[in-house]
């Protein structure tokens, strides 16, 4: 052995050190192996939201143009997260007259289970397809539905509906809003005799409870109230009954295409009331110009033409030069989820692993195209303040050869130099 | 507020005549429960919208004519064969209305469409504002009512469809062209769905599923007694003002509207024959 000029603990330092020198670059190699295939492999993974709505009728097809715009901006953006945008729609049917909620857990089990998406963006279903999404615990992003019993679960059972955020504003903060509208329109004609008629449902009769204390709240005098259910087909007895009450302002409370009939009944009767609330089914060609002088909440701001934020016309545009059409309120919610909201949530978390993400939206504060400061309450309801004058409360009257006017907020009505108008007949307003 | 019940009452009354009285007349000659009845309302109003542009009055005559023809060859070929199975011919003409909801929504799309008033403005009618086309959809209808009622009692082919409906083998042994009856009784009827869309679509919104109209006269039919003219008619102003009667006075058109299919289970249960209905062993439908 000695003829190798080693001796045995030479040897073993040397092996050591050799040893040593293996396992560092073993380890380095393999985690940087590691790290590489990771990072390759995160890059070319999608992240996948999943669009829940009725895709046959022009609402949904909206949603899904605001959603492919999103994320194709963000996508030729370099993506989030080195990531891109994959967005996949799936059919909820939900403003079908035979609606079968069985069909949008179907959709949303498919979106989940089979797409396997990240979040998922729910346009009209969300009641009925909440428990099943918060079962997955995936994040749904609700953006049409109204009833605060959505966000009340999260209030009172945090850890199961954690995952449920509302976009749009709850039935209460609409109430308000437009309760608030209301004083802005006496304001400006000095009537205070006030009715109402309304779609006999849950989230309508919320509304109803804050019309009804407007007298005690604002001092007016609430005439008249009527209720009427889905099919009915005439409401000249409505009419008639508030115009016999004296009423000077008729707030419809119509979510549905029986709109256009209350519309043309008011007009074809020349109805001494002015028609002032929530009433947007009704357009000056479906009904061949009699809604003017009619004063609705407005489905689209953007189409309006107001800039309401800096982002606004930015968004506005590249719909149009998109879409070729101006945005719906629910394109543009939808649009601004993705382009703004989750986008920003993701990169403040770093990750599209669920619990960072709900903690990141929750910290949202944002500006997007149609609020200034957009965040949520607590309960992960949309943070809306009474009497606020943003874009989301605005209001607009139809006018002469289809023009729509801002009349409510105030500061919008005032900045863009609109007038309210009267019919022409007879009425309180001679 | 009489005043108002009786006008809204009346223009009620009206289009459940209208609708009724085409569906009961099919059932009572023919024995077919047409549940598609709804759906040529529906089509003979997207026709009207479709044929705007040849101007309202040319719209309304081509629409018609259309409308007639094509419940005729799908008679011919479709529920006709089917008669005697009074199920599925039923089951048939249920399917058939879906099939009109679909095809509708892919050619129009699934967004509801207006069709413009015939005449604007409103008239005072016992110190109440009637909007004119209304005032014209119940003339219309009650016209309609006559011009059927004149043609069923006092014409030929009328005796020869009451024939029909009162004894079917009694008809064919004297002579009478069974079939050919059959074929006019189905084009009348489907001339009144249409005739009800002229004058009843323009004050409403046209949407793929507004065939269920029909559905909304079932208490009217039920009550009047399946196949019935005269309980059509009767049952159809009994019950528009017995719905406008408790969205007045009772509990408004939520109620209203639940109140008729109270009436019209209450009905079933009581008398299944309704008013002016008669069973089967009595011969004929009650005509």
């Amino acid at each position: 052995m000695g003829d190798y000029g080693l001796n045995s603990k030479a040897f073993s330092k040397i092996q050591s050190i050799v040893f040593a020198l293996i396992l560092i670059c073993a380890v380095t190699s393999g985690s940087l192996a590691l790290y590489l295939w990771y990072n390759s492999s995160q890059s070319s993974e999608t992240i996948k939201i999943g669009i829940l709505a009725d895709l046959d009728v022009t609402r949904g097809q909206r949603v899904m143009e605001g959603a492919l715009l999103a994320a194709e901006e963000i996508n030729a953006e370099g993506g989030v997260l080195g990531r891109h945008i994959e967005i996949i729609g799936e059919d909820s049917d939900d403003t079908a007259s035979n609606f079968d909620p069985s069909t949008a857990i179907l959709a949303l089990n498919r979106l989940i289970t089979f797409h396997k998406v990240d979040f998922v963006i729910v346009s009209g279903s969300e009641d009925f397809v909440i428990d099943v999404g918060v079962g997955h615990k995936k994040i749904l992003l609700g953006t049409v539905s109204p009833s605060e019993s959505l966000t009340q679960r999260v209030k009172d059972d945090y850890d199961r509906y954690k995952y449920f955020f509302r976009l749009g504003i709850n039935e209460t903060a609409f109430a308000e809003m437009l309760a608030d509208s209301v004083v802005h329109l006496r304001d400006i004609t000095g009537f205070n005799k006030i009715a109402y008629i309304g779609l006999d449902i849950p989230q309508i009769r919320v509304i109803m409870e804050i019309l009804d204390s407007l007298p005690e709240t604002h001092g007016f005098e609430l005439v008249y109230q009527g209720k009427y259910f889905q099919q009915t087909l005439d409401f000249s007895s409505y009419f008639a009954a508030a115009e016999t009450a004296g009423a000077e302002i008729m707030v419809p409370l119509v979510i549905l295409q029986e709109g256009v009939s209350l519309v043309k009944d008011w007009y074809e009767r020349q109805s001494p009331m002015v028609l002032w609330g929530m009433n947007a089914q009704p357009s000056w060609e479906n009904t061949e110009g009699k809604v003017e002088h009619t004063t609705v909440f407005a489905s689209s701001a953007l189409a309006l033409g107001y800039p309401a934020t800096n982002k606004t016309t930015r968004t506005q545009n590249s719909y149009l030069a998109k879409w070729g059409d101006n945005p719906g309120l629910q394109a543009v919610v939808v649009y601004d989820c993705i382009r703004f909201l989750l986008f920003d949530a993701l990169e403040r978390a770093r990750t599209s692993e669920t619990d960072a993400v709900i903690k990141a939206l929750e910290e949202s504060e944002i500006e997007n195209s149609l609020e200034e400061n957009f965040k949520f309450t607590s309960s992960h309801d949309h943070y809306y303040q009474s009497g606020s004058q943003t874009a989301i409360s605005m209001m607009f009257q139809w006018q002469s050869d289809g023009e729509k006017a801002i009349i409510y907020p105030k500061r919008i009505m005032e900045a863009t130099g609109a007038t309210y108008t009267y019919p022409d007949w007879p009425g309180p307003w001679d | 507020l009489i005043e108002e019940i009786v006008i809204s009452g009346l223009i009620l009354g009206g289009l459940y005549a209208l609708l009724s009285l085409g569906f009961s007349l099919i059932r009572g000659v023919a024995r077919i429960m047409n549940l598609a009845h709804g759906a040529l309302y529906m089509l003979t109003a997207y026709l009207i919208y479709s044929l705007l542009y040849l101007g309202l009055g040319t719209a309304i005559i081509i629409s018609l004519v259309l409308i007639v023809l094509i419940t005729l060859i799908i008679y011919k070929l479709l529920i006709g064969p089917m008669r005697e199975k009074e199920a599925k011919a039923a089951l048939v003409t249920l399917a058939l209305a879906l099939v009109f909801q679909e095809s509708v929504k892919l050619i129009w799309g699934p967004e509801f469409k207006s069709i413009p008033y015939l005449i604007s403005g409103y008239v005072t009618l016992l110190g109440v504002r009637v909007v004119s086309q209304k005032l014209l959809a119940l003339v219309a209808a009650a016209g309609l009512v006559l011009v059927l009622w004149f043609f069923v009692m006092r014409t030929k082919i009328g005796k020869g469809i009451r024939a029909v409906a009162q004894n079917m083998e009694v008809a064919r042994l004297v002579g009478i062209n069974i079939r050919r009856v059959f074929m006019i009784s189905m084009g009348l009827s489907a001339l009144l769905a249409g005739l009800a869309a002229v004058f009843f679509a323009p004050l409403y919104v046209v949407s793929p599923t507004q065939w269920t109209i029909l559905f909304q006269a079932f208490p009217v039919i039920v009550l009047g007694g399946l196949g019935s003219l005269k309980g059509s008619f009767i049952a159809s102003f009994v019950m528009s003002f017995i719905e406008k009667i408790v969205e007045f006075y009772v509990a408004g058109g939520y109620a209203a509207g639940v109140v008729s299919f109270v009436i019209m289970a209450v009905i079933l249960l009581v008398r299944p024959t309704g008013l002016f209905g008669k069973s089967r062993s009595g011969g004929g439908s009650g005509f």
